[in-house]
């Protein structure tokens, strides 16, 4: 009946994050969310909207969601937000990671401050070093983030996630030598890897909530270029890429602060 | 937001309003779907609450006792060609909790958080 492009992206993303639940609770999301899809057309068929309008409203309210659906499901994997009274331990280790995540976030905050203030920065005269400084440095510092937090907690990783954290690095460091196409492994590792310490109490749950929302939000921009039905959702998209950096600006208080005692870091520094 | 301890969130006040506005129009029980087009409906808002947020609004309402639910039939389902719907009913706590509710919050006036339903 249903088989929009938008429709098959909530279908995957449904699917994807109740992997491994039970019935009572992933079956029952997936079958409510089926049936609300089928209501959605319904009135749209009955009101005379027409398939693309509809499939635009269901990438909204997909992509407007994904912040309670990540909260939702990290819920029900036992990721209790992380007290924050809980002793922490910062290590030498935790600290190079907390202040690489730091400056790799600046560097993401201000390569968008200088898109959003100017159409090319590129052809403004000394603007453009700020840039190359900003994609150069926060590139190499976000790569050395994820390196340190893949190295640092591997025993709390899994395989996948190791290996996903691994192509993060591999994706912002040669990014920043020029292959620029490759920067979106590095949304796609980061969640990975967030989502797995958020996991392991390692790292806050509100903060990997929109750590991992936002780099959907990347991965989307970058892969669909907004073209088409995307630029429906464009606002809702914006505003979730626009927290990334931020988000890892908090990794690296964090970082600072160092790893709650309950989930204490194994490893050397 | 951040949630009061034991405190309605915006969205989980408007859907539980939805839902005891439908019941007095004769629709005891609601899906998913009805409530999100009422909420808009109510609001005058352009967009469907999103559904991450609605469906983990109803199960948190739920747990808390505050909204019952139940699955239809297959069968209903099943004849109508359609997958089928869980629906929504207010509990006595429910109703009490939404009253409750909005009398702390007189200035905010009836259904007037717009903002609250399309996320």
């Amino acid at each position: 009946m249903i088989d929009s492009w938008s429709v098959r992206l909530l279908r995957r993303w449904v699917a994807f994050y109740t992997r491994g639940l039970s019935d009572d609770i992933g079956g029952r999301r997936r079958e409510e969310i089926e049936a609300d899809l089928w209501s959605q057309f319904e009135e749209a068929t009955l009101i005379g909207r027409d398939e693309r309008s509809t499939s635009a409203e269901v990438l909204v309210r997909l992509l407007a969601g994904l912040p309670a659906d990540i909260s939702w499901r990290l819920a029900h994997s036992g990721a209790d937000p992380v007290p924050s009274d809980l002793p922490r331990v910062a290590t030498s280790g935790t600290r190079a990671i907390g202040i690489f995540s730091i400056l790799g976030g600046l560097g993401l905050v201000t390569q968008l401050a200088l898109y959003a203030a100017v159409p090319n920065p590129w052809v403004v005269p000394g603007l453009w070093l700020y840039l190359v400084l900003a994609m150069f440095g926060g590139d190499v510092a976000l790569a050395l983030a994820i390196v340190g937090l893949v190295i640092r907690f591997q025993d709390r990783l899994r395989g996948a996630v190791a290996f996903l954290g691994s192509l993060a690095f591999l994706g912002a460091l040669l990014s920043a030598f020029g292959a620029y196409f490759l920067i979106v492994m590095l949304p796609v590792g980061s969640a990975a890897l967030v989502w797995n310490l958020a996991l392991e109490r390692v790292m806050d749950r509100r903060v990997a909530i929109v750590h991992i929302a936002s780099a959907i939000a990347f991965v989307s921009v970058a892969v669909t270029g907004l073209t088409g039905t995307a630029i429906a959702a464009a606002p809702v998209l914006f505003l979730l890429l626009f927290l990334y950096p931020f988000t890892w600006l908090a990794i690296g208080v964090s970082m600072l602060r160092g790893v709650p005692a309950e989930a204490p870091a194994s490893g050397g520094d | 937001m951040r949630r009061k301890e034991g405190a309605l969130v915006p969205l989980e006040l408007l859907i539980l309003e939805a839902a005891i506005d439908l019941a007095r129009r004769g629709t005891p029980e609601a899906h998913g779907f009805l409530l999100a087009r009422e909420l808009r409906d109510q609001q005058g808002a352009r967009r469907l609450t999103a559904y991450g947020t609605l469906y983990k609004a109803l199960e948190r309402l739920e747990q808390r006792g505050f909204l019952g639910s139940r699955w239809e039939d297959p069968m209903t389902a099943a004849e109508e060609g359609r997958p089928r719907r869980r629906f929504y009913r207010v509990t006595v706590v429910g109703e009490k909790a939404a009253r409750d509710a909005r009398a702390a919050q007189p200035e905010a006036g009836p259904r007037s958080t717009a903002a609250a339903v399309g996320t």
